[in-house]
């Protein structure tokens, strides 16, 4: 049996001013995924695509080994999803929303849920209009751990969070973690939170997948090259996927650091990037070298 | 399914009472004559299919209801089968009007099974009507969605009840009418629901 919680194949999605394009990605079981890219790279429509909200115009989403098309609701009833924005009926309290919300699930656990409204310090006579964001987001979240999904899917979800809170919810993810039937995919582009809980990270770029690796992997892989312009050349050009210049220097993002360091090792700095600066210059280099 | 129906009933708890309050008020105490039994049920169950996408649309509840455990099948049922109930909660405010009428403010409040008819026809019919419209248009053009279903609303009840009181005032024979309008409704309503359905499976969920 594959060991891939989601198989995306060939996944094709077109809009007036965006496409995705082929992507076929797979989220391994058991690990925490992070699905990284710019505003509009297409991570909310791979992730609709997969939760079977939006229509493909090809390709396949297979979860649990199951086609989401053909096994929506079984599938469903296996996820924890916590969406980028509230949609439950503003005018009702939680208590209200939740009771809407749990027959839905064979596996809700109500102590679980209360545990967690106690843990987010949310109130169940609170009606859900008068929440901030950050608070929709905890009680959304807080509805996706009780009914003991095998799979959290979450897009953005610290977008609109404090900086504690942030935190904590990554503490929750790494406990979740601790069974190793459960996975998470998580959409972001604070790239500094997959720092420090991803295993996995899938980048998206402009709806194509640019890659989708273990951390360990993309950190050998990619470097940050900084020095002098001199050094530039043709063949030093082709190894960068991009690059900034300035009067006083350059700075690059390979993905080849091995033959990078060959070539420069002793005349440049070279260095572990940040998620960040892949994204940045990943975008900035195809602006320029297109 | 039942939780899809059971969710909307939840969210309109409070509409409601407003349907509650237009019932006795038009059925009783307002003295307006042309409040028949059709208008009191089938006003409540249009207007509770009015209120219930009204909402959803507010909120974008479809966005919410996509991750939840069901099929697009089901939630496009669900709608359907929604109606009826609308109209069991019509029947229970004119049976109260009825009572109202008869023991309390003693005037004549006649309800007959061409009425009932007549009523479940009508808001079959806009349910019939009004769904795809829904489905097909969506969330970004819910004024358009609100204005056809106030324009759809009005068209019917005047036409199917202008139908009914021709039926009486000249005679014409009331068994075809009873057993082919709801018939007739129902064969629409069908159709309509293999038609959101069809519209529903090849669109996106909008929020």
């Amino acid at each position: 049996m594959s060991n891939n919680v989601i198989e995306i194949h060939n996944l094709t999605k077109r809009f007036k001013q965006f496409s995705l394009e082929n992507v076929s990605l797979d989220i391994k079981q058991g690990f925490i995924t992070g699905l990284i890219g710019a505003n509009g790279a297409g991570k909310s429509t791979l992730i609709r695509l997969a939760m079977g909200m939006a229509v493909p115009a090809a390709g396949e989403v297979r979860i649990f080994g199951q086609s989401i098309k053909e096994q929506e609701a079984d599938i469903k009833e296996r996820i924890g999803f916590v969406a980028d924005d509230s949609h439950f009926y503003e005018h009702l309290t939680i208590r209200t929303m939740k009771g809407i919300y749990a027959p839905f699930y064979k596996n809700w656990d109500e102590t679980l849920f209360k545990r967690n409204l106690e843990r987010f310090e949310l109130s169940p006579k609170t009606k859900i209009k008068s929440l901030s964001k950050g608070m929709k987001m905890k009680f959304s979240l807080a509805l996706a751990l009780s009914h003991k999904a095998d799979l959290l899917i979450m897009d953005e979800p610290t977008a609109g969070l404090d900086p504690v809170f942030r935190r904590e919810l990554l503490d929750i993810l790494a406990d979740l973690m601790l069974d190793e039937r459960k996975s998470i995919l998580f959409s972001t582009h604070i790239t500094t939170d997959l720092d420090r809980v991803a295993d996995y990270i899938a980048f998206l770029h402009k709806g194509k997948l640019v890659f989708n690796e273990s951390k360990e992997q993309i950190f050998d892989r990619y470097a940050m090259i900084r020095g002098d312009n001199e050094l530039l050349d043709a063949d030093v050009r082709k190894l960068f996927v991009g690059i900034k210049e300035t009067a006083v220097g350059f700075e690059a993002l390979t993905n080849n650091r091995s033959a990078v360091e060959a070539l420069l090792s002793g005349h440049a700095h070279i260095e572990r990037p940040t998620l960040e600066d892949i994204m940045f210059l990943t975008a900035k280099g195809a602006a320029t070298h297109v | 399914m039942y939780n899809l129906i059971r969710k909307d009933f939840i969210a309109m708890r409070w509409y409601l009472l407003f349907v509650l309050g237009y019932a006795v008020f038009f059925g009783t105490f307002s003295g307006f004559p042309v409040f028949s039994p059709i208008m009191i049920i089938t006003l409540p169950a249009v207007m509770m299919t009015l209120f219930a996408a009204n909402i959803e649309l507010r909120n974008k509840t479809m966005m919410f209801v996509g991750t939840l455990p069901v099929r697009r099948k089901q939630i496009v049922l669900a709608k359907y089968i929604s109606i009826f109930l609308y109209l069991a909660v019509g029947l229970i405010l004119l049976v109260i009007v009825h009572l109202v009428n008869e023991y309390i403010i003693h005037q004549s409040f006649p309800i007959t099974v061409l009425s009932l008819i007549v009523s479940a026809g009508i808001a079959m019919t806009y349910s019939a009507l009004y769904f795809p419209i829904q489905f097909l248009l969506g969330v970004k053009s819910s004024n358009i969605v609100s204005f056809i279903s106030i324009f759809l609303m009005i068209f019917l009840i005047s036409l199917i009840g202008n139908v009914a009181d021709k039926a009486t005032e000249f005679n014409w024979p009331i068994l075809p009418i009873m057993i082919g309008l709801p018939v007739a409704a129902i064969i629409l309503m069908y159709l309509s629901y293999r038609l959101s359905l069809s519209i529903f499976r090849r669109k996106d969920m909008e929020g």
